[in-house]
Order: structure tokens, then sequence, then C-alpha cells
């Protein structure tokens, strides 16, 4: 490869490194906007103390599927097998 | 560079915004004077946790997309936080029956605690470890201090409250 050549394939290296880097700022910064946002509207709790209670149990519910679902999802893309949750109690 | 300034000052703000404490609001939406019960605390201490959790598999799962993480990593941080949740959702079938039936469950809880705590304990190792460029993944770190933050208070919430010994 020639001097030019190998300084054009740093450079198109590094644009493609900066440019994932920079998306990759943004949607870790969305991901933190939405977490904040999510905090901020589990702590205000209306008046129903029972209400609240089951609310609170069934987001987290929520929360915890959409993780293991989201990390399956991943495994299957990159041909690992899924993960199992552990039987109650082990 | 100003992308990465402004993504550590964004980071910093949202933390800010996030560190506050759970407080009551009326049927209007307005700031009521009635105190949050212990008990609350406890299931919103338990929900944040679920958040970061979350927040950070999203987090860790595009810094391996972007090729800042590699796959070995990101398999194991993936693998503590599957573990993080699946052992929530247990504890959260206790805690869903209530402080007193809670109580009565004590070693149970203590149980599922301390296996919370050995996995963030593993994931902040592996991700201290597999995070190679830290200021471009500052938000990973960020998340990864907000899910042990969340995990302790849970538990010192768990023991205020008389739950856990």
């Amino acid at each position: 490869m020639s001097p030019s050549k190998t300084a054009l394939h740093i450079f198109n290296k590094a644009s493609v490194a900066i440019t994932k880097g920079g998306t990759l700022l943004i949607i870790l910064g969305e991901i933190a906007l939405e977490d904040t946002l999510a905090v901020k509207k589990i702590q205000e709790l209306g008046p129903d103390v029972t209400a609240n209670i089951k609310n609170l149990i069934d987001f987290d519910q929520t929360k915890n599927t959409e993780t293991m679902q989201l990390i399956n999802d991943w495994r299957t893309s990159h041909g690992l097998p899924p993960l199992t949750p552990p039987e109650p109690g082990q | 560079m100003r992308k990465l300034c402004a993504g550590l000052s964004l980071t910093m703000v949202l933390l800010l915004v996030a560190s506050c404490a759970p407080h009551r609001v009326d049927a209007n939406g307005n700031k009521s004077p009635i105190p949050v019960t212990p008990w609350e605390k406890v299931l919103v201490a338990n929900a944040e946790l679920g958040i970061f959790n979350n927040g950070l598999a999203k987090g860790v799962i595009a810094a391996n997309n972007a090729g800042v993480l590699d796959t070995g990593t990101t398999e194991a941080i993936t693998t503590e936080q599957f573990h993080i949740a699946a052992v929530k959702n247990e504890l959260d079938n206790i805690l869903s029956q209530g402080q007193a039936a809670a109580s009565s469950q004590s070693d149970k809880i203590k149980s599922l605690t301390d296996s919370i705590t050995a996995s963030v304990n593993k994931l902040i190792t592996s991700g201290n470890a597999g995070i190679k460029n830290k200021q471009n993944a500052a938000e990973l770190v960020a998340e990864l201090q907000g899910i042990n933050d969340a995990s302790g208070g849970l538990v010192s919430l768990l023991k205020q409250v008389g739950v856990l010994k």
C-alpha cells in the first residue's frame, strides 16, 4: 500500500471510530436521560399507599422481564444460548 | 471533545436530578404534606435498581455494537445483570406480600439480596476492566455506580424497616 493510501486508510478508520464514539455517546446520553425521568416518575408517589406499592412492584417486574429479554435477544444475535432464571430458592 | 464534555455535563446533571428523595403528591400533582411510608421507600429503591440494571444492559449492548466493548466482556456483564433481574423478580414476589409477610421471610430476603450484592460486585469488576475507553463510556461507569448505589440503598432501607437484621 502506498504511503498516501495508508494515510487514507488510517484516516478512514479514525473517522469511523470517532463517528461510532460520538453516536455511542448520544445513545448513552439518551439512556441516562430515560433512566433519570423514570426515577423521577417513580419517586412521585400518589395519595393511595396500597396502589403505590402495587404499581412499584408491577413496574419493577416489567423492567426486570424487559432486561432479561433484552439480554437474551443480544445473546441470540451473537450465537449464544439464552439464559434462564434460576429455580426459586437456588 | 465538545461532545464528550456535553455528555459528561449531562451525566452530572442527570445524576443530581436522580438523587432526589421520594415524595408524595396529591390528586392534583401538588406536593403533599403526608410523608412517604418506610415500605414505599423500600419499593422505590427496589424499582430504582431495576431501572439502572435495565439502563446498563441497554448501554453495554450499545457499547458492544459500537465496538467499544468486546463480546466476552459484554457477555460477562450481561450474565450478572440477567441474574440480578431474575433474583429481583423473586424478591418482588416476597415484597409484594407486604412488610409483615416480608419480615417473616427475612432469611430468604437476605439470601436474595446477598446474591444481588455479589453480582453487583462482579459487575463493577468486569465493567471497570472491560471498558477500555472510560472517557467515551463515562455514562456506562455512571450507570455501574448507579446500580451499586441503588443496591446498597435497598439493603440499607430493608435493614431500617427491620426486614433485614
